[in-house]
Protein backbone atom coordinates (compact mmCIF):
# COMPACT_ATOMS: atom_id res chain seq x y z
CA UNK A 1 0.00 0.00 0.00
CA UNK A 2 1.44 3.32 -1.09
CA UNK A 3 1.25 6.13 1.18
CA UNK A 4 -0.92 8.39 -0.66
CA UNK A 5 -3.29 5.42 -1.43
CA UNK A 6 -3.64 4.55 2.62
CA UNK A 7 -4.01 8.01 3.19
CA UNK A 8 -7.01 8.06 0.75
CA UNK A 9 -8.68 5.45 2.50
CA UNK A 10 -7.87 6.05 6.25
CA UNK A 11 -7.41 9.54 6.46
CA UNK A 12 -11.50 10.01 7.08
CA UNK A 13 -11.97 7.17 9.02
CA UNK A 14 -9.10 8.14 11.28
CA UNK A 15 -10.61 11.91 11.66
CA UNK A 16 -13.92 10.35 12.86
CA UNK A 17 -12.36 8.14 14.85
CA UNK A 18 -10.73 10.86 17.08
CA UNK A 19 -13.23 13.24 16.56
CA UNK A 20 -16.05 10.50 18.66
CA UNK A 21 -13.11 9.87 20.78
CA UNK A 22 -11.83 13.63 21.82
CA UNK A 23 -15.03 15.10 21.29
CA UNK A 24 -14.22 18.60 19.51
CA UNK A 25 -12.48 19.14 15.86
CA UNK A 26 -9.24 21.04 16.57
CA UNK A 27 -8.03 18.26 19.41
CA UNK A 28 -9.82 15.23 16.53
CA UNK A 29 -7.43 17.04 13.91
CA UNK A 30 -4.00 17.38 15.82
CA UNK A 31 -4.56 13.04 17.06
CA UNK A 32 -5.71 12.45 13.62
CA UNK A 33 -2.46 13.83 12.35
CA UNK A 34 -0.39 12.59 14.62
CA UNK A 35 -1.42 8.76 14.42
CA UNK A 36 -1.43 8.94 10.79
CA UNK A 37 2.22 10.46 10.82
CA UNK A 38 3.09 7.84 13.15
CA UNK A 39 1.33 5.32 10.81
CA UNK A 40 2.69 6.10 8.03
CA UNK A 41 6.42 5.90 9.19
CA UNK A 42 5.75 2.03 10.33
CA UNK A 43 3.69 1.69 7.06
CA UNK A 44 6.56 -0.49 5.61
CA UNK A 45 6.66 -2.69 8.30
CA UNK A 46 3.19 -3.64 8.46
CA UNK A 47 2.81 -7.31 7.51
CA UNK A 48 -0.89 -7.21 6.92
CA UNK A 49 -1.81 -9.56 9.42
CA UNK A 50 -4.84 -7.38 10.07
CA UNK A 51 -6.83 -4.80 7.72
CA UNK A 52 -5.24 -1.61 7.40
CA UNK A 53 -7.97 0.36 9.20
CA UNK A 54 -7.47 -2.23 12.06
CA UNK A 55 -4.00 -0.96 12.61
CA UNK A 56 -4.35 1.93 12.21
CA UNK A 57 -7.50 2.37 15.02
CA UNK A 58 -5.11 0.79 17.10
CA UNK A 59 -2.06 3.32 16.56
CA UNK A 60 -4.99 6.22 16.59
CA UNK A 61 -6.70 4.94 19.90
CA UNK A 62 -3.28 4.50 21.84
CA UNK A 63 -1.96 7.64 20.63
CA UNK A 64 -5.67 8.70 21.91
CA UNK A 65 -4.64 7.28 25.38
CA UNK A 66 -1.04 8.49 25.84
CA UNK A 67 -2.67 11.81 25.36
CA UNK A 68 -5.11 11.40 27.71
CA UNK A 69 -2.42 10.32 30.47
CA UNK A 70 -0.30 13.35 29.72
CA UNK A 71 -3.18 15.88 29.68
CA UNK A 72 -5.19 14.56 32.86
CA UNK A 73 -1.03 15.89 34.32
CA UNK A 74 -1.18 18.86 32.60
CA UNK A 75 -5.20 19.67 33.73
CA UNK A 76 -3.59 19.32 37.17
CA UNK A 77 -1.11 22.16 36.95
CA UNK A 78 -3.38 24.05 34.53
CA UNK A 79 -6.01 23.87 37.50
CA UNK A 80 -3.23 25.25 39.63
CA UNK A 81 -2.35 27.86 37.45
CA UNK A 82 -6.18 29.22 36.85
CA UNK A 83 -6.46 29.19 40.63
CA UNK A 84 -3.52 31.28 40.92
CA UNK A 85 -4.90 34.22 38.24
CA UNK A 86 -7.82 35.11 40.55
CA UNK A 87 -11.51 35.15 41.00
CA UNK A 88 -14.59 35.37 39.42
CA UNK A 89 -17.02 38.38 40.71
CA UNK A 90 -18.69 35.84 43.09
CA UNK A 91 -15.57 34.77 44.69
CA UNK A 92 -14.83 31.57 43.14
CA UNK A 93 -11.92 30.02 41.33
CA UNK A 94 -12.29 31.53 37.73
CA UNK A 95 -12.78 28.32 35.55
CA UNK A 96 -11.83 29.05 32.15
CA UNK A 97 -12.80 26.56 29.43
CA UNK A 98 -9.75 25.14 27.61
CA UNK A 99 -12.18 24.03 24.76
CA UNK A 100 -11.73 25.33 21.19
CA UNK A 101 -14.78 27.32 20.12
CA UNK A 102 -15.90 24.69 16.75
CA UNK A 103 -19.23 25.16 14.75
CA UNK A 104 -21.81 22.74 15.47
CA UNK A 105 -21.17 19.04 14.12
CA UNK A 106 -24.18 19.38 11.79
CA UNK A 107 -25.81 22.10 10.12
CA UNK A 108 -29.36 20.65 11.18
CA UNK A 109 -29.75 22.05 14.39
CA UNK A 110 -32.30 19.63 15.51
CA UNK A 111 -30.00 16.83 14.92
CA UNK A 112 -26.80 19.02 15.60
CA UNK A 113 -28.70 18.99 19.19
CA UNK A 114 -28.88 15.67 19.51
CA UNK A 115 -25.09 14.43 18.26
CA UNK A 116 -23.81 17.29 20.76
CA UNK A 117 -25.92 15.43 23.40
CA UNK A 118 -24.48 11.96 22.44
CA UNK A 119 -21.11 13.20 22.28
CA UNK A 120 -21.14 14.53 25.49
CA UNK A 121 -22.59 11.42 26.71
CA UNK A 122 -19.57 9.97 25.36
CA UNK A 123 -17.21 11.99 27.31
CA UNK A 124 -18.60 10.69 30.27
CA UNK A 125 -17.62 7.65 29.74
CA UNK A 126 -14.18 6.09 30.73
CA UNK A 127 -11.44 6.41 27.74
CA UNK A 128 -11.31 2.22 27.71
CA UNK A 129 -15.11 2.45 27.35
CA UNK A 130 -15.66 5.44 24.85
CA UNK A 131 -13.03 3.64 22.77
CA UNK A 132 -14.65 0.21 23.33
CA UNK A 133 -18.35 1.86 22.22
CA UNK A 134 -16.73 4.31 19.32
CA UNK A 135 -14.69 1.41 17.89
CA UNK A 136 -18.00 -1.09 18.14
CA UNK A 137 -20.98 1.15 17.39
CA UNK A 138 -19.58 3.57 15.26
CA UNK A 139 -16.72 1.90 13.60
CA UNK A 140 -18.35 -1.04 13.95
CA UNK A 141 -15.51 -3.65 15.12
CA UNK A 142 -15.54 -7.12 16.47
CA UNK A 143 -15.05 -8.13 19.66
CA UNK A 144 -12.23 -9.25 18.48
CA UNK A 145 -10.92 -6.65 16.47
CA UNK A 146 -11.79 -4.76 19.50
CA UNK A 147 -9.81 -6.78 21.58
CA UNK A 148 -6.95 -6.97 19.48
CA UNK A 149 -6.84 -2.86 19.02
CA UNK A 150 -6.83 -2.38 22.84
CA UNK A 151 -5.00 -5.81 23.96
CA UNK A 152 -7.89 -6.74 25.80
CA UNK A 153 -9.62 -10.05 26.34
CA UNK A 154 -12.94 -10.48 24.22
CA UNK A 155 -15.00 -11.45 27.92
CA UNK A 156 -13.10 -7.82 29.08
CA UNK A 157 -14.71 -6.52 25.87
CA UNK A 158 -17.86 -7.44 25.89
CA UNK A 159 -18.31 -6.56 29.77
CA UNK A 160 -16.96 -3.21 29.31
CA UNK A 161 -19.12 -2.77 26.36
CA UNK A 162 -22.04 -3.56 28.25
CA UNK A 163 -21.38 -1.70 30.78
CA UNK A 164 -20.75 1.44 28.78
CA UNK A 165 -24.25 0.82 27.11
CA UNK A 166 -26.12 0.48 30.00
CA UNK A 167 -23.89 4.02 31.43
CA UNK A 168 -25.02 5.49 28.04
CA UNK A 169 -28.84 4.20 28.37
CA UNK A 170 -28.64 6.23 31.62
CA UNK A 171 -27.58 9.48 30.50
CA UNK A 172 -29.23 9.55 27.02
CA UNK A 173 -32.54 8.23 28.34
CA UNK A 174 -34.69 11.43 27.95
CA UNK A 175 -33.13 12.17 24.33
CA UNK A 176 -34.34 7.90 23.64
CA UNK A 177 -37.82 8.81 24.74
CA UNK A 178 -37.97 11.91 23.11
CA UNK A 179 -36.97 10.01 19.76
CA UNK B 1 -34.22 -8.30 34.77
CA UNK B 2 -30.63 -9.85 36.17
CA UNK B 3 -27.24 -9.09 34.46
CA UNK B 4 -26.82 -11.82 32.60
CA UNK B 5 -30.03 -11.27 30.35
CA UNK B 6 -29.21 -7.73 29.96
CA UNK B 7 -25.60 -8.83 28.14
CA UNK B 8 -27.46 -11.43 26.47
CA UNK B 9 -29.53 -8.63 24.78
CA UNK B 10 -25.78 -6.81 24.09
CA UNK B 11 -24.75 -9.97 22.30
CA UNK B 12 -27.54 -10.30 20.06
CA UNK B 13 -27.70 -6.96 19.42
CA UNK B 14 -24.21 -7.08 18.54
CA UNK B 15 -24.73 -10.21 16.38
CA UNK B 16 -21.75 -12.17 18.81
CA UNK B 17 -24.71 -15.43 19.56
CA UNK B 18 -24.30 -18.38 17.85
CA UNK B 19 -26.83 -19.14 15.18
CA UNK B 20 -28.98 -21.77 17.09
CA UNK B 21 -28.78 -19.04 20.32
CA UNK B 22 -29.60 -16.13 18.79
CA UNK B 23 -32.93 -17.78 16.95
CA UNK B 24 -33.72 -19.51 20.60
CA UNK B 25 -33.04 -15.84 22.26
CA UNK B 26 -35.90 -13.62 19.37
CA UNK B 27 -38.37 -16.61 20.79
CA UNK B 28 -37.65 -15.98 24.52
CA UNK B 29 -37.96 -11.95 23.62
CA UNK B 30 -41.33 -12.27 21.90
CA UNK B 31 -42.45 -14.09 24.76
CA UNK B 32 -41.19 -10.90 26.95
CA UNK B 33 -42.52 -7.67 27.25
CA UNK B 34 -39.11 -6.93 29.50
CA UNK B 35 -37.08 -8.45 27.44
CA UNK B 36 -38.26 -6.90 24.52
CA UNK B 37 -38.11 -3.34 26.11
CA UNK B 38 -34.16 -3.63 27.53
CA UNK B 39 -33.74 -4.87 23.93
CA UNK B 40 -35.37 -1.59 22.03
CA UNK B 41 -33.43 0.71 24.60
CA UNK B 42 -30.00 -0.83 24.01
CA UNK B 43 -31.30 -0.59 19.97
CA UNK B 44 -31.90 3.13 20.53
CA UNK B 45 -28.92 4.24 22.15
CA UNK B 46 -26.54 2.06 19.66
CA UNK B 47 -29.02 3.51 16.67
CA UNK B 48 -28.03 7.22 18.25
CA UNK B 49 -24.40 6.72 18.15
CA UNK B 50 -24.58 4.99 14.86
CA UNK B 51 -26.18 8.22 13.92
CA UNK B 52 -23.60 10.36 14.91
CA UNK B 53 -22.62 11.90 11.28
CA UNK B 54 -19.66 11.20 9.74
CA UNK B 55 -17.62 14.00 8.93
CA UNK B 56 -15.34 15.20 5.80
CA UNK B 57 -11.78 15.94 6.64
CA UNK B 58 -11.18 19.79 7.90
CA UNK B 59 -9.98 21.85 4.76
CA UNK B 60 -6.64 21.57 4.58
CA UNK B 61 -6.34 18.62 6.53
CA UNK B 62 -4.16 16.57 4.19
CA UNK B 63 -2.03 20.20 3.55
CA UNK B 64 -1.22 20.56 6.93
CA UNK B 65 -0.46 16.99 7.54
CA UNK B 66 2.21 17.29 5.02
CA UNK B 67 3.68 20.13 6.39
CA UNK B 68 4.03 18.77 9.47
CA UNK B 69 5.44 15.56 8.32
CA UNK B 70 7.76 17.61 6.59
CA UNK B 71 9.08 19.28 9.44
CA UNK B 72 9.27 15.58 11.15
CA UNK B 73 6.80 16.53 14.07
CA UNK B 74 4.50 14.32 15.01
CA UNK B 75 3.12 16.78 17.65
CA UNK B 76 3.24 19.76 18.35
CA UNK B 77 5.62 21.39 20.93
CA UNK B 78 3.87 21.23 24.24
CA UNK B 79 2.40 24.04 25.95
CA UNK B 80 3.88 24.01 28.98
CA UNK B 81 6.99 24.94 27.49
CA UNK B 82 6.83 28.67 27.97
CA UNK B 83 10.66 29.96 27.42
CA UNK B 84 10.71 31.41 23.67
CA UNK B 85 13.82 29.51 21.58
CA UNK B 86 15.69 32.48 21.45
CA UNK B 87 16.36 32.66 25.41
CA UNK B 88 17.04 28.74 25.37
CA UNK B 89 20.75 29.08 24.84
CA UNK B 90 20.92 31.58 27.19
CA UNK B 91 18.67 29.39 29.81
CA UNK B 92 21.32 26.41 29.52
CA UNK B 93 24.42 28.80 29.58
CA UNK B 94 22.94 30.02 33.01
CA UNK B 95 21.90 26.16 34.16
CA UNK B 96 25.44 25.13 33.41
CA UNK B 97 26.93 28.27 35.53
CA UNK B 98 24.88 27.17 38.70
CA UNK B 99 26.04 23.72 38.00
CA UNK B 100 29.44 24.64 38.52
CA UNK B 101 29.13 27.03 40.92
CA UNK B 102 27.61 23.90 43.09
CA UNK B 103 30.24 21.42 42.35
CA UNK B 104 32.95 23.99 42.68
CA UNK B 105 31.06 24.59 45.79
CA UNK B 106 31.09 21.25 47.15
CA UNK B 107 34.69 20.30 45.96
CA UNK B 108 35.95 23.71 47.16
CA UNK B 109 34.09 22.75 50.96
CA UNK B 110 35.98 19.37 51.17
CA UNK B 111 38.27 19.31 54.01
CA UNK B 112 41.60 18.51 54.22
CA UNK B 113 42.76 15.09 55.07
CA UNK B 114 44.40 15.06 58.46
CA UNK B 115 46.75 12.65 58.81
CA UNK B 116 47.97 10.67 61.65
CA UNK B 117 50.95 12.48 62.74
CA UNK B 118 49.45 15.91 62.57
CA UNK B 119 46.18 15.03 64.59
CA UNK B 120 49.21 13.95 67.63
CA UNK B 121 50.55 17.33 67.10
CA UNK B 122 47.19 19.34 67.68
CA UNK B 123 46.64 17.03 70.49
CA UNK B 124 50.01 17.71 72.21
CA UNK B 125 49.86 21.38 71.61
CA UNK B 126 46.52 21.59 72.87
CA UNK B 127 47.32 19.27 76.01
CA UNK B 128 50.47 20.84 76.78
CA UNK B 129 50.46 23.65 79.30
CA UNK B 130 51.21 27.34 78.65
CA UNK B 131 54.70 26.90 80.43
CA UNK B 132 55.74 29.50 78.28
CA UNK B 133 53.60 32.14 78.78
CA UNK B 134 52.87 31.04 82.28
CA UNK B 135 56.84 31.85 83.19
CA UNK B 136 57.27 34.79 80.82
CA UNK B 137 53.95 36.30 81.71
CA UNK B 138 52.38 35.03 85.10
CA UNK B 139 55.06 34.61 87.32
CA UNK B 140 57.54 37.39 85.47
CA UNK B 141 55.77 39.50 83.70
CA UNK B 142 54.92 42.14 86.18
CA UNK B 143 58.92 41.50 86.73
CA UNK B 144 59.96 40.84 83.72
CA UNK B 145 58.23 44.35 82.64
CA UNK B 146 60.58 46.09 85.13
CA UNK B 147 63.87 43.89 84.67
CA UNK B 148 66.50 44.16 82.24
CA UNK B 149 66.25 42.87 79.18
CA UNK B 150 68.86 40.11 80.32
CA UNK B 151 66.61 39.32 82.90
CA UNK B 152 63.71 39.14 81.01
CA UNK B 153 65.15 36.75 78.04
CA UNK B 154 66.65 34.78 81.11
CA UNK B 155 62.88 34.30 82.26
CA UNK B 156 61.84 33.41 78.67
CA UNK B 157 65.19 31.15 77.63
CA UNK B 158 63.76 29.46 81.50
CA UNK B 159 60.28 29.04 79.86
CA UNK B 160 61.36 27.88 76.47
CA UNK B 161 63.56 25.36 77.56
CA UNK B 162 60.73 24.21 80.02
CA UNK B 163 58.43 23.46 77.52
CA UNK B 164 61.39 21.67 75.47
CA UNK B 165 62.21 19.35 78.35
CA UNK B 166 59.61 18.57 81.08
CA UNK B 167 62.98 17.64 83.51
CA UNK B 168 65.41 20.69 82.29
CA UNK B 169 65.38 23.09 85.34
CA UNK B 170 66.16 26.73 84.49
CA UNK B 171 68.24 28.98 86.68
CA UNK B 172 66.93 30.84 89.70
CA UNK B 173 67.27 34.28 89.23
CA UNK B 174 67.79 36.79 92.18
CA UNK B 175 66.30 39.80 91.61
CA UNK B 176 66.88 43.30 93.17
CA UNK B 177 65.13 44.46 95.92
CA UNK B 178 62.57 47.02 94.17
CA UNK B 179 62.15 44.60 91.40
CA UNK B 180 61.96 41.81 93.85
CA UNK B 181 58.65 43.90 95.69
CA UNK B 182 57.29 45.00 92.47
CA UNK B 183 57.10 41.13 91.32
CA UNK B 184 55.60 40.20 94.75
CA UNK B 185 53.21 42.84 94.84
CA UNK B 186 52.25 41.86 91.10
CA UNK B 187 52.43 38.21 91.91
CA UNK B 188 49.96 38.67 95.17
CA UNK B 189 47.67 40.76 93.21
CA UNK B 190 47.27 37.86 90.81
CA UNK B 191 46.82 35.12 93.18
CA UNK B 192 44.33 37.55 95.01
CA UNK B 193 42.44 37.56 91.67
CA UNK B 194 42.58 33.98 91.40
CA UNK B 195 41.66 33.37 95.31
CA UNK B 196 44.87 31.89 96.36
CA UNK B 197 46.47 32.52 99.87
CA UNK B 198 49.69 34.30 99.98
CA UNK B 199 51.90 33.52 102.89
CA UNK B 200 54.15 36.05 104.53
CA UNK B 201 57.08 34.54 103.27
CA UNK B 202 56.23 35.75 99.65
CA UNK B 203 58.14 38.84 101.13
CA UNK B 204 60.87 36.88 102.54
CA UNK B 205 64.36 38.04 100.95
CA UNK B 206 66.00 35.84 97.93
CA UNK B 207 62.36 35.44 96.15
CA UNK B 208 63.57 34.53 93.08
CA UNK B 209 61.96 33.61 89.44
CA UNK B 210 61.74 29.57 88.94
CA UNK B 211 59.88 27.73 86.33
CA UNK B 212 58.18 24.12 85.59
CA UNK B 213 61.16 21.84 88.03
CA UNK B 214 62.54 24.77 89.27
CA UNK B 215 62.85 22.59 92.18
CA UNK B 216 65.64 20.51 90.52
CA UNK B 217 67.43 23.01 89.18
CA UNK B 218 68.26 24.54 92.86
CA UNK B 219 68.94 20.42 93.83
CA UNK B 220 66.04 20.15 95.66
CA UNK B 221 63.53 17.56 94.74
CA UNK B 222 59.86 18.60 93.42
CA UNK B 223 57.47 19.29 95.96
CA UNK B 224 53.85 20.28 96.48
CA UNK B 225 51.70 22.91 97.20
CA UNK B 226 50.57 20.56 100.14
CA UNK B 227 53.44 19.76 101.09
CA UNK B 228 55.25 23.32 101.58
CA UNK B 229 55.14 24.02 105.06
CA UNK B 230 57.47 20.80 106.00
CA UNK B 231 59.79 21.52 102.41
CA UNK B 232 60.08 25.14 103.29
CA UNK B 233 61.64 24.47 106.79
CA UNK B 234 64.24 21.68 105.08
CA UNK B 235 65.24 24.00 102.44
CA UNK B 236 65.62 27.17 104.74
CA UNK B 237 67.74 24.85 106.70
CA UNK B 238 70.03 23.59 104.16
CA UNK B 239 73.76 23.70 104.87
CA UNK B 240 74.26 26.80 102.49
CA UNK B 241 72.24 29.51 103.16
CA UNK B 242 71.66 31.09 99.59
CA UNK B 243 71.41 27.49 98.19
CA UNK B 244 68.64 27.25 100.41
CA UNK B 245 66.85 30.47 99.57
CA UNK B 246 67.05 29.52 95.87
CA UNK B 247 65.18 26.43 96.51
CA UNK B 248 62.25 27.82 98.71
CA UNK B 249 62.15 30.37 96.43
CA UNK B 250 62.15 27.88 93.60
CA UNK B 251 59.52 26.00 95.83
CA UNK B 252 57.50 28.34 96.20
CA UNK B 253 57.50 29.31 92.88
CA UNK B 254 55.87 25.98 91.69
CA UNK B 255 53.69 26.72 94.60
CA UNK B 256 52.29 30.07 93.05
CA UNK B 257 52.55 28.66 89.40
CA UNK B 258 49.55 27.67 87.93
CA UNK B 259 48.34 24.17 88.56
CA UNK B 260 48.93 23.44 84.72
CA UNK B 261 52.84 24.18 85.71
CA UNK B 262 53.17 21.67 88.45
CA UNK B 263 51.58 19.02 87.01
CA UNK B 264 51.01 19.04 83.08
CA UNK B 265 49.13 15.54 82.79
CA UNK B 266 46.36 17.60 85.14
CA UNK B 267 46.46 20.88 82.92
CA UNK B 268 43.78 22.76 83.22
CA UNK B 269 42.58 25.31 80.12
CA UNK B 270 42.64 28.89 81.16
CA UNK B 271 39.50 30.75 81.55
CA UNK B 272 38.19 33.22 79.17
CA UNK B 273 39.23 35.76 82.24
CA UNK B 274 42.46 34.43 82.60
CA UNK B 275 43.18 34.41 78.94
CA UNK B 276 41.82 37.89 78.55
CA UNK B 277 43.80 39.36 81.36
CA UNK B 278 47.27 37.25 80.32
CA UNK B 279 46.48 38.70 76.76
CA UNK B 280 45.96 42.33 77.99
CA UNK B 281 48.65 42.18 80.13
CA UNK B 282 50.90 41.17 77.17
CA UNK B 283 49.59 43.45 75.27
CA UNK B 284 50.69 46.20 77.73
CA UNK B 285 53.89 44.86 77.71
CA UNK B 286 55.10 45.06 74.69
CA UNK B 287 53.72 48.82 74.36
CA UNK B 288 55.65 49.36 77.19
CA UNK B 289 58.36 47.89 74.94
CA UNK B 290 58.06 49.85 71.88
CA UNK B 291 57.81 53.06 74.02
CA UNK B 292 61.11 52.25 74.99
CA UNK B 293 62.30 51.28 71.45
CA UNK B 294 61.17 55.19 70.16
CA UNK B 295 58.94 52.55 67.29
CA UNK B 296 56.58 54.86 65.75
CA UNK B 297 52.54 54.68 66.18
CA UNK B 298 52.49 54.08 69.87
CA UNK B 299 52.05 57.61 70.42
CA UNK B 300 48.86 58.76 71.62
CA UNK B 301 46.65 60.52 69.00
CA UNK B 302 46.98 64.72 68.72
CA UNK B 303 43.32 64.97 69.86
CA UNK B 304 43.34 62.58 72.92
CA UNK B 305 46.36 64.56 74.42
CA UNK B 306 43.96 67.45 73.69
CA UNK B 307 41.22 65.76 75.43
CA UNK B 308 44.02 65.28 78.16
CA UNK B 309 44.66 68.60 78.72
CA UNK B 310 41.62 70.42 78.41
CA UNK B 311 39.90 67.75 80.73
CA UNK B 312 42.74 68.27 83.58
CA UNK B 313 41.64 71.97 83.07
CA UNK B 314 38.42 71.04 83.68
CA UNK B 315 37.21 72.43 80.32
CA UNK B 316 35.16 69.18 79.24
CA UNK B 317 34.99 68.04 75.67
CA UNK B 318 38.41 68.61 73.24
CA UNK B 319 38.07 70.80 70.56
CA UNK B 320 36.83 69.55 67.17
CA UNK B 321 40.06 70.55 65.53
CA UNK B 322 43.63 72.09 66.73
CA UNK B 323 45.24 73.99 64.64
CA UNK B 324 49.10 73.68 64.32
CA UNK B 325 49.66 77.03 64.43
CA UNK B 326 47.65 76.92 68.01
CA UNK B 327 50.87 77.87 70.90
CA UNK B 328 51.48 76.10 74.01
CA UNK B 329 48.28 73.43 73.52
CA UNK B 330 50.47 69.98 74.49
CA UNK B 331 52.96 71.88 76.86
CA UNK B 332 50.74 74.04 78.79
CA UNK B 333 52.21 73.32 82.02
CA UNK B 334 49.05 74.67 83.76
CA UNK B 335 46.85 72.43 82.35
CA UNK B 336 44.66 75.60 80.75
CA UNK B 337 43.93 76.87 77.27
CA UNK B 338 46.80 78.37 74.87
CA UNK B 339 47.66 81.87 76.94
CA UNK B 340 47.73 83.63 73.45
CA UNK B 341 45.48 82.79 70.58
CA UNK B 342 46.63 84.57 67.11
CA UNK B 343 44.99 82.59 64.72
CA UNK B 344 41.32 82.55 63.90
CA UNK B 345 41.13 79.07 64.08
CA UNK B 346 42.51 79.13 67.51
CA UNK B 347 40.07 81.39 68.60
CA UNK B 348 37.57 79.48 67.54
CA UNK B 349 38.86 76.31 69.10
CA UNK B 350 39.16 77.86 72.49
CA UNK B 351 35.24 79.62 71.85
CA UNK B 352 34.12 76.28 71.41
CA UNK B 353 36.30 74.69 73.93
CA UNK B 354 34.81 77.08 76.59
CA UNK B 355 31.41 76.68 75.56
CA UNK B 356 30.43 79.60 74.66
CA UNK B 357 27.19 79.65 72.81
CA UNK B 358 27.27 80.77 69.27
CA UNK B 359 29.48 81.71 66.68
CA UNK B 360 32.77 83.74 67.97
CA UNK B 361 33.27 87.21 67.29
CA UNK B 362 35.21 88.39 64.82
CA UNK B 363 38.56 89.69 65.61
CA UNK B 364 41.05 91.02 62.92
CA UNK B 365 44.19 88.39 64.03
CA UNK B 366 46.98 90.92 61.62
CA UNK B 367 46.72 93.34 64.34
CA UNK B 368 44.73 91.39 67.78
CA UNK B 369 45.51 88.52 69.33
CA UNK B 370 43.12 87.08 72.23
CA UNK B 371 44.58 86.40 76.21
CA UNK B 372 43.24 83.42 77.37
CA UNK B 373 42.33 83.83 81.33
CA UNK B 374 42.36 80.87 83.90
CA UNK B 375 39.28 82.32 85.47
CA UNK B 376 36.87 85.03 83.92
CA UNK B 377 38.39 88.39 84.73
CA UNK B 378 39.72 91.68 83.11
CA UNK B 379 43.18 92.62 81.65
CA UNK B 380 45.01 95.36 83.77
CA UNK B 381 48.13 95.73 82.54
CA UNK B 382 50.53 94.39 80.06
CA UNK B 383 54.12 95.18 79.93
CA UNK B 384 56.83 93.66 77.56
CA UNK B 385 59.98 92.23 79.20
CA UNK B 386 62.56 90.97 76.94
CA UNK B 387 61.01 87.22 75.90
CA UNK B 388 57.68 87.70 77.09
CA UNK B 389 54.65 89.77 77.68
CA UNK B 390 53.06 90.06 81.00
CA UNK B 391 49.88 90.34 81.51
CA UNK B 392 48.31 91.16 84.69
CA UNK B 393 44.26 90.36 85.16
CA UNK B 394 42.22 89.96 87.84
CA UNK B 395 39.34 87.68 88.45
CA UNK B 396 35.90 88.91 88.21
CA UNK B 397 33.22 86.72 90.34
CA UNK B 398 30.01 87.81 88.50
CA UNK B 399 31.83 87.35 84.86
CA UNK B 400 30.79 84.12 82.70
CA UNK B 401 33.20 82.23 80.73
CA UNK B 402 33.65 84.35 77.88
CA UNK B 403 35.40 86.98 80.09
CA UNK B 404 38.13 84.72 80.02
CA UNK B 405 39.05 85.77 76.44
CA UNK B 406 40.25 88.82 76.69
CA UNK B 407 41.86 90.97 73.29
CA UNK B 408 44.82 92.68 72.93
CA UNK B 409 47.41 94.10 70.30
CA UNK B 410 49.24 91.46 68.25
CA UNK B 411 52.78 90.07 69.96
CA UNK B 412 54.84 87.46 69.08
CA UNK B 413 55.98 86.85 72.54
CA UNK B 414 54.79 84.28 75.07
CA UNK B 415 52.63 85.59 77.56
CA UNK B 416 52.92 85.00 81.07
CA UNK B 417 49.97 85.72 83.38
CA UNK B 418 50.04 87.39 86.63
CA UNK B 419 47.08 87.61 89.00
CA UNK B 420 46.25 90.56 90.82
CA UNK B 421 43.47 90.26 93.10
Amino acid sequence: VSEQEFLDGNAELVFNLALRLTGNRADAEDLAQESLIRALRALKGFRGDSQVSTWVYRITVNTWKNRVRSEKRRAFWKTVTLGFYGKDEDGEDEVRDIKADEPPLDQDLEKAEKSDQVQKALLQLEEDDRAIVVLREIQEKSYEEIGAMLDLPQGTVKSRLFRARAKLKDILKPVVKAA
Amino acid sequence: MNEELKQKVTAYLDGALPAAEAAAFEREIAKSPELLAELEEQRAVSKLLKDLPREKLPVGFMQRLERRRAGGDARPEPEWVFLAPAYRPFAAALSGLIVAVVVWDKVGERPLPVLPYEHAAVKRAADAPPVQFELAKNVAPAAADKLSGDLKKEADDAGYAATEDPGYAPPAVELPDDQRRQALVSKRERARAKGAPIGVEDMAPGSAIGGAGGGVAAGAPPASAAAEPASMMELAAAPKPEEGKRAVAAVRGMAQAPAAMQAPAAARPLTEEERSARNEEMYQAFEKEKRKMGIAGFAPKKDDAAQRVLSAAGIGTAPTRIDSTTPNLLGAKDGVLPRALRSESAFRDAWFALKLPGDPPAVDFSQTMVVVLPEPGEVLTTKEAARELVVSWRRLPDAGPAERLRPLPLSGKSVRLERRD
